[in-house]
């Protein structure tokens, strides 16, 4: 029994001691990059690619002909040049000579007509953004020289290439399984799944579904070369709930959060001195999309008495951490400066005035029981749901929040008969461009599923503004005019509540002193973390490594 | 025979829930291959990949090439995750059955010594400990416990890791289940990594369990304290231990059993919460996700594997009560 004891005591200890957290060493040189995401990364192809989590990955692993910079322009990157055709229809573009995918073959024009042809064939969402291409007229002109053909003039298409990833296609095609796209199987989307076939600052190094990925420094990357101090490593964790994430960064598991903290928690960031807390407007547009052809949101009156209605300082500043208010479909960072737009600032007097001029009485709008679908499991949709509610009570309107998973609410908008009359959307910029915005109010936007699904409105001076500005050079004064012209008659017919832009808060460990600091859209370019860098001297780095 | 005509029961019963899960998920309103594909995808593309999922074909010829695929081991391709789903379940499994199996052994471990020693002792202190436990056990939601512990023994002392199922390299795979793995392998290392991942998730997924089965030990104890036998045995001089263990805990255990043989599949399933906070790669996550997405082959999938367990788990309950109960036969 005596040596029983024992030596369950010993075997007790070994475990112990087998469990106890193992020390560690942070390496100066090495550092490593850790953060979490909250969504689950389904996929590593970047045309399949659609979550935040995804983006980011793919933007780090793959590169693009152009990059853009934060003072909103693009940037030459693979592409050295172009060249565009008077028509605004053929663009040229030359490579560069020197850029190298992770197996060490050089980029070359094939790959870049690859990359095209494969992205417009291949359901995903960046085959949308450059649906203007001409998949029968990409030609090589050379090794070095690649055309494209647009179909039709697109004020868009040099932004929208941030979206064409470059694919190795030697690699993909000697890897190529069973497929329907002949010749070409599957073109290599199975490959895809869990490898890399890009020639961006770093190489997938381990993959596992439903924990993370890692991600390691290429050596060969020469477009811009990693300064000391910038990660040559990056671990990212799928950590699905945000609280989690927080307490992982407050344990010093994590060194950056790339979702923001609930508004509650910022303050813990915010008064703790080994945290920087920085914060910056998004181009994330937040909007309650109404159903403009069933009554009574056909009616204008109507729905600038629930514009006004809508409680816009509450929801930014209370259900969100802030943001900046949005006076139409484009966020004024994107815009410029264009004066004169309506708003609807919060005023149930001036509500219960746009209803009494409605064409609809008050008996008649009692009538009418508005559904506002939230999104189930996004409790701050939810709230601001509860909130509008609220108030349209108070003006006689009847409304109610329903709960709809979000793929009804995808499938419901496509048709006028199934949308919803109030759905509660954001959208983030997916081409850093007022023109895919403001196309969602022109006939050709209709039908969409996704944000802004649901719309149904179109104004002639709309779609005539809209044509005009298309076929004038990219970023000129006169192409901006017109939107903002477009931007103040949406606002004016108020086919939806404009809400805000939020406001990005980004909790990071003091050591990391260079991370993201400004909004990139949804191309995420921001989060390049090539450009990331760290105090490798500081001790709570030195200390955090380790865990 | 009894054997064989049981397993074919089990059968049946998979056969049923196979089904029925497949129809319903296809009657619910809601298209999940426009969500799969994204924004940009033309009607063409859509219908592309409609066909290419056979979802063009009536239900029946779909559920009879389900069952098909089923027979080869597949389960059919994930709309989230475009692979199997068998392959998705048998990576994800291992995660959520260690999570379950430790937390059901330290609900047992814990909560069967607790539940004898409150009827044992029943009015004294520990009696009163235990029911306070059984009543707040059952009603701590797992979500807030794991947060707090998280922040306590993770965030605040750092003692254990706040999420995942390793730091480190994980062990050589032989059955995903990391401690029996790194066991088998020799790999010390790996299986204290593992152990102090699994310490918070294993406390949180065991609280409500715990507080169960200890409540259940105790009444049915106390039932069984109350027989005559009972009283006669210590007047023959029996000692006390030896009742106790041997004869009252024996009689009284059949109940608990069939609280375990419950908890079990229901654990399995209902572990999204605590797989969720913690970061666990586990199916309970992965099966809440899929009906979040409306991933049809991945709801039938998840569905499937824990009805599987539902039954096995049922039929080795129902075999378990023979041994304990020899009065008790299955067969006349």
């Amino acid at each position: 029994m005596k040596a029983f004891s024992i030596t369950a005591a010993l075997a007790a200890f070994a475990f112990g001691l087998s469990i106890a957290p193992a020390a560690g060493w942070a390496d100066a040189a090495r550092p490593v990059l850790r953060a979490g995401l909250t969504l689950e990364v389904s996929t590593l192809d970047p045309v399949r690619a659609t979550n935040y989590g995804e983006n980011i990955i793919v933007l780090n692993v793959y590169d693009m002909l152009v990059m853009p910079m934060p003072d909103n322009t693009v940037v030459p990157w693979i592409a050295k040049s172009w060249d565009v055709t008077d028509d605004r229809k053929t663009y040229t573009f030359h490579l560069r000579d020197d850029v190298l995918f992770h197996d060490g073959k050089p980029v070359e024009a094939d790959d870049i007509a690859f990359s095209m042809r494969r992205v417009l064939t291949l359901p995903g969402l960046v085959g949308g953004y450059l649906r203007n291409v001409d998949k029968d007229k990409i030609e090589i002109v050379d090794p070095r020289t690649v055309r494209f053909q647009l179909k039709e003039v697109d004020p868009t298409f040099i932004r929208a290439l941030v979206n064409l990833k470059i694919l190795n296609a030697k690699l993909l095609m000697a890897n190529k399984a069973e497929g329907q796209y002949g010749e070409y199987g599957d073109y290599g989307a199975k490959y895809l799944q869990s490898k890399d076939a890009g020639s961006g600052p770093y190489v997938i190094a381990d993959f596992k579904s439903g924990e993370g990925l890692t991600l390691k420094a290429f050596e060969g990357y020469k477009l811009r070369p990693f300064a000391p101090g910038a990660p040559v490593e990056v671990k990212l964790r799928i950590i699905p709930e945000v609280v989690t994430l927080e307490n992982k960064m407050l344990a010093g598991e994590f060194d950056v959060s790339l979702v923001s903290p609930s508004p509650p928690r910022v303050k813990i960031f915010a008064d703790n001195p080994k945290f920087a807390v920085d914060t910056w407007p998004t181009l994330n547009n937040y909007y309650v999309v109404m159903n403009t052809t069933k009554p009574p949101l056909d009616d204008i009156n109507v729905r600038k008495a629930i514009s006004h209605a809508f409680d816009a300082s509450t929801v930014m500043n209370k259900i969100y951490s802030g943001g900046i208010r949005l006076k139409g479909p484009v966020p004024e960072a994107l815009l410029g400066k264009c004066e004169g737009i309506a708003t609807y600032e919060y005023d149930l007097k001036k509500a219960g005035e746009y209803i009494a001029k409605s064409k609809y009485s008050a008996d008649e709008l009692k009538k009418f029981k508005l559904e506002y679908a939230s999104t189930a499991g996004a409790e701050a949709f939810e709230k601001v749901g509860l909130l509008l509610t609220l108030n349209l009570k108070k003006i006689g309107l009847t409304a109610e929040v329903k709960t709809v998973r979000w793929t009804d609410i995808v499938g419901a908008q496509t048709k006028p008969e199934s949308a919803y009359p109030f759905v509660f959307f954001y959208d983030s910029a997916r081409v850093r461009h007022p023109s895919p915005l403001l196309g969602f109010y022109t006939k050709k936007g209709w039908g969409s599923p996704y944000p802004s699904g649901g719309i149904y409105w179109q104004n002639p001076d709309v779609t005539a503004a809209m044509e005009k500005a298309s076929v004038l050079p990219d970023g000129a004064p006169e192409q901006y005019a017109l939107y903002c012209e477009a931007q103040k008659k949406i606002a004016a017919e108020a086919p939806a509540i404009f809400s805000h832009n939020d406001i990005r808060v980004q909790p990071r460990w003091k050591y990391l002193v260079t991370a993201a600091k400004q909004d990139g859209g949804s191309s995420q370019y921001e989060y390049r973390f090539e450009t990331f860098r760290f105090d490798t001297k500081d001790p709570d780095f030195v200390a955090n490594q380790s865990k | 025979m009894r054997f064989l005509r049981r397993v074919l029961n089990m059968l049946v019963v998979l056969l049923i829930v196979s089904l029925l899960m497949f129809v319903l998920v296809r009657v619910l309103p809601g298209d999940p291959v426009g969500a799969a594909l994204g924004d940009g995808a033309t009607t063409e593309q859509i219908e592309k990949f409609r066909v290419q999922m056979g979802m063009d074909k009536p239900l029946q010829v779909q559920y009879f090439a389900y069952l098909r695929g089923l027979l080869e081991g597949h389960f059919g391709v994930s709309l989230m995750e475009p692979r199997d789903v068998g392959t998705i379940v048998w990576e994800r499994l291992p995660a959520t059955l260690e999570l379950v199996v430790c937390s059901l052994a330290l609900a047992i471990l814990v909560g069967v010594p607790l539940g004898i020693l409150a009827a044992t002792h029943r009015n004294g202190p520990i009696d009163q400990a235990s029911r306070l436990w059984s009543l707040t056990g059952v009603s701590f939601p797992n979500f807030w416990a794991a947060l707090m512990l998280q922040l306590v023994l993770g965030a605040a002392l750092s003692l254990v890791p706040i999420t995942g199922r390793i730091t480190g390299p994980p062990p050589e795979h032989i059955t995903g289940l990391y401690l029996v793995d790194a066991l088998l392998t020799g790999n010390f290392r790996a299986m204290g990594d593992a152990a102090r991942h699994l310490i918070t998730p294993t406390i949180v997924l065991a609280l409500g369990p715990l507080a169960q089965i200890t409540s259940m030990v105790r009444s049915s104890m106390l039932d069984e304290l109350s027989r005559p036998y009972v009283g006669f045995s210590q007047a023959v001089g029996m000692p006390r231990f030896l009742i106790n263990y041997k004869y009252v805990l024996r009689n009284a255990f059949s109940s608990t059993l069939t609280l375990i043989g419950f908890l079990f599949p229901l654990m399995i399933g209902g572990a999204f919460v605590v797989e969720k906070v913690f970061a666990w790669p586990g199916l309970a996550r992965f099966g809440a996700d899929a009906i979040l997405a409306n991933d049809y082959n991945a709801i039938v999938g998840v569905t499937l594997v824990i009805c599987l367990f539902v039954v096995v788990v049922n039929f080795v309950t129902e075999e378990l009560y023979v041994a304990l109960d020899p009065r008790i036969r299955l067969e006349r």
